[in-house]
């Protein structure tokens, strides 16, 4: 029978042979041993002591720990030594004099990886973070010029629209929906339902004169009597332009109505 | 023809779990005291089989508490709660995001703290379980707050429980200083039982 010898697995039972570095501590005393490993790896402990950076600190660090009688106690720091970075596990416990380190190097290729990628990521929320504050304060501006175009509008006692002819879409803004007596802030719509609001008497006048509008690129402007939601009767001043593709076929009509009525 | 080694030593269940809940207590409580930087006392781990006896957990009677609860799922199920006296979640607030002055009232970010300790405890407390076991996937999910009293938490995070069988659970507790806060990890006994027979029988075979 042969067995494969695992020089790790061996070296378990024989601290002297462990690969990773390992220091034992006493709390009164300061060093105590050092496995090859921590020899070969930090020749300079043998000599510094408790005053090594990898040890400097720990048994002030420890003794903040509340006292509780053969508890084990887990700390577990990185440190950073000769441009490199080890993590350093430390076992003790209460009421032993002893303390355990073992000491492991962060793999440097990994970490290399890890910066790169962490960079990469703060690069990224930086980037997001600034086209969210672009975005705010386009919206606020945005917001701003809203609000003083609608305001205009209403001292104008005026309101404007749009026709989509390809789709048959009709939008009013907020005044428009006002001047109709609309409560919802947009309206939006198809030209059939639309004409709904025209006044009765006034429908064959306004399709007319929409008609011709859509066969010539010059502006308009007309009166014409509304049926508002709440039953008023209202005269409006209509003006705008209609707008053709290249084919000379009417794509949109755009515009602002005015209030008339005394 | 083929020749057969089975190793001799075999590990009883009972000493495997013990050995699985120390070293994977170990492990969380090593990544917690590097996140934290600080040393870590670990108070007591063991095993529960079947129900939690709340008188056993005197020190959390009478106190309010906050918990994070958390389902497993993969190749095991079950589910993890870590609780805090409320005390003891302000005090470790403080401590993660460096505030000198103490918490008094918990917001988003001090719960976002917390939760990313038990993120942390209940991560690596399954890293090192399934690694042993040798199990594909154990995936801990969000975890969900909840405040008030030991029994009550207790009894609506078993409601959360995704089903009636018996449970075996890890416990931990561990301390730095005044704060202090207690980890359960529940699987389902017979799924578990099943992974512990595989590695308990252990052994190779070679075939010359």
């Amino acid at each position: 029978m042969q067995h494969s010898l695992n020089l790790t697995q061996l070296s378990e039972g024989f601290i002297e042979l462990n690969p990773t570095p390992i220091i034992e501590v006493s709390k009164k005393n300061g060093l105590v041993y050092l496995n090859l490993a921590a020899k070969l790896k930090f020749p300079s402990i043998s000599i510094e002591g408790m005053e090594h950076p990898l040890l400097s600190g720990l048994i002030k660090t420890l003794d903040e720990v509340e006292e509780t009688l053969n508890k084990l106690v887990l700390y577990v720091r990185d440190i950073e030594f000769n441009n490199a970075t080890y993590e350093q596990q430390v076992f003790t416990s209460h009421g032993s004099d002893s303390i355990y380190i073992s000491i492991s190097q962060n793999n440097k290729s990994n970490e290399l990886v890890y910066k790169k990628v962490q960079s990469q990521h703060l690069a990224y929320v930086n980037k997001i973070r600034k086209l969210t504050n672009e975005l705010k304060n386009y919206h606020h501006a945005f917001s701003k010029a809203r609000n003083h175009h609608n305001l205009a509008l209403k001292s104008a006692n005026a309101g404007t629209w749009h026709w989509n002819l390809i789709n048959d879409v009709v939008i009013w803004d907020g005044p428009m929906n006002e001047l109709f007596g609309i409560d919802d802030k947009y309206y939006i719509s198809n030209i059939k339902k639309t004409a709904q609001y025209i006044y009765k008497e006034d429908v064959f006048y306004v399709s007319k004169k929409i008609l011709a509008i859509l066969k010539s690129t010059d502006s308009f402007s007309f009166d014409c009597r509304i049926l508002r939601k709440d039953g008023a009767i209202r005269l409006i001043n209509l003006r705008g332009k209609a707008y053709f593709n290249e084919s000379n076929e009417p794509i949109s009509m755009s515009g602002i109505s005015i209030d008339k009525t005394i | 023809m083929v020749l057969k080694f089975v190793r001799e030593q075999s590990m009883s269940i009972e000493s495997i779990l013990n050995a699985l809940c120390k070293l994977s207590t170990i492990h969380s409580i090593a990544a917690l005291s590097k996140f934290l930087r600080l040393p870590l006392v670990i108070n007591e781990y063991k095993i529960i089989k079947g129900k939690i006896d709340i008188n056993e957990f005197r020190e959390y009677t009478n106190h309010e508490l906050m918990s994070f609860y958390m389902p497993i799922s993969g190749n095991l199920l079950g589910s993890a709660f870590l609780i805090h006296s409320s005390d003891s979640a302000k005090k470790l607030c403080d401590l993660i995001c460096q505030r000198d002055q103490h918490t008094t009232c918990f917001n988003e970010d001090d719960k976002s703290a917390l939760s990313e300790v038990t993120n942390i405890l209940v991560g690596n407390f399954l890293s090192c379980f399934s690694q042993t076991l040798q199990l594909n996937i154990l995936i801990h999910h969000v975890a969900i707050f909840d405040r008030g009293e030991f029994g009550e938490i207790l009894s609506r995070s078993l409601k959360i429980k995704r089903n009636k069988r018996k449970s075996i659970i890890f416990y931990m507790n561990y301390a730095y200083q005044d704060i202090k806060s207690s980890l359960f990890l529940s699987f389902d006994e017979r799924q578990l039982n099943l992974a512990l027979n595989e590695v308990s029988i252990g052994g190779y075979k070679e075939a010359i």
